[in-house]
């Protein structure tokens, strides 16, 4: 004969009675939440430790790289211009002294050609190269008493931003024709074929101007 | 923890059932107390934020009972030939309809038995069953019906 349903809950209670000891189930339980807290303070420390080593690791690599922007080091060295151009040529300076248009210890120049008043192009002129021209500069003779100029203005400016260690120094503006008039603001030279060179880009005395980033544009021969 | 005293008053008033129920889960009582002090350890750290306890407890008594016992490749492995045989005692052999039951009860399978422990021990009703296992109702009743056919028992309507 079949079991029927109150013999089934019967049978299922046979045998019920054995008490638990509690003690030993928290004790149990006690020692659980230890190892999941001391499992999640391992897990923590490990996730703070790699974080720690991760930002020490960025902060080695950043002053490294700051140290090679920065750093104008020896003779080879040649330090990143970080100035840029102005969007628009800057008005032509007038002074007649006769100071030097570059100091001396110029590390770079950065180039800012402008037709007719709007940036056409860009470069950077760096390490030995910069300083060669910065004495070039200084080096032409200043202007005696009035002179007459050819009315040969191509409305090309050339505007010139000395870098030294401690900074940009006051921008030199010529003009590109003519006399190639170029002043800094308390000096000025005739130095228009200097200026002729730095604008094309390349010299029959010096290595190519390197062109700066982000500007890709080649100019022709030079000013019609 | 804030209240360890209601979490030991908790198990002193349910202990003795949850073990039981652990054992008709398992048909071990190794495994069932070792069942019973996984349910009551998940209970223990969530002590506070469960709002029913004993059914949470019941619900990861019999969670646990059956994903243990789903095969594992690195689980324990069921073989040919049992290691050890029991001596053949008069006293132990089954000879009335209540150990027949228990034997039958072992052969159901783990979701068949959780069912029949649920239903018929822990006398929750069928709906109170679907959640404990996360089942349908529908699945919980085709289920009972299955279990009972195995287990030869009339079910009175």
């Amino acid at each position: 004969m079949s079991p029927s349903e109150s013999e089934l809950r019967a049978s299922l209670r046979a045998g019920e009675g054995e008490r638990l000891d509690v003690d030993t189930v928290v004790a149990h339980a006690r020692a659980a939440r230890r190892d999941r807290r001391r499992n999640l303070a391992a897990i923590g420390g490990a996730v703070v430790a790699v974080l720690a080593v991760g930002g020490v690791i960025t902060g080695i690599q950043l002053s490294r790289d700051d140290h090679k922007t920065t750093g104008a080091g020896g003779p080879s060295s040649t330090p990143r211009v970080s100035v840029s151009c102005p969007g628009s040529a800057p008005v032509m300076p007038h002074g007649n002294g006769t100071g030097p248009l570059f100091p001396d210890d110029v590390t770079s120049i950065k180039v800012c050609v402008y037709h007719v008043q709007r940036l056409s192009d860009s470069k950077d002129v760096t390490g030995p190269t910069a300083r060669s021209y910065a004495q070039q500069f200084n080096g032409l003779p200043t202007r005696r008493g009035a002179q007459v100029c050819p009315q040969f203005l191509t409305q090309i400016t050339v505007a010139l931003i000395p870098v030294t260690p401690s900074g940009p120094a006051p921008t030199v503006v010529g003009q590109v024709g003519g006399c190639g008039t170029t002043s800094n603001g308390t000096a000025s030279r005739d130095a228009g074929q200097l200026l002729a060179q730095l604008e094309i880009g390349a010299s029959s005395g010096h290595a190519p101007i390197p062109a700066a980033p982000g500007h890709t544009k080649n100019h022709g021969p030079g000013p019609s | 923890m804030r209240d360890e005293t209601a979490f030991r008053e908790f198990v002193e008033a349910n202990g003795t059932t949850l073990l039981h129920a652990a054992r008709l889960l398992t048909g071990d009582p190794q495994r069932a107390e070792d069942l019973v002090q996984t349910a009551l350890t998940k209970l223990y750290l969530r002590w506070g934020r469960a709002r029913e306890p004993l059914a949470y407890t019941r619900r990861v008594l019999v969670s646990t009972h059956i994903d243990s016992s789903r095969r594992r490749w690195w689980g324990e492995r069921s073989t040919d030939v049992l290691p050890e045989q029991p001596a053949d005692d008069p006293a132990l052999v089954a000879s009335d309809d209540r150990d027949e039951l228990r034997r039958l009860l072992g052969e159901l399978s783990p979701q068949e038995r959780a069912v029949v422990v649920l239903r018929y021990y822990c006398d929750l009703t069928e709906k109170d069953t679907a959640a404990a296992l996360r089942i349908p109702v529908g699945t919980v009743k085709s289920t009972t019906a299955r279990a009972l056919t195995r287990l030869r028992v009339e079910v009175l309507r």
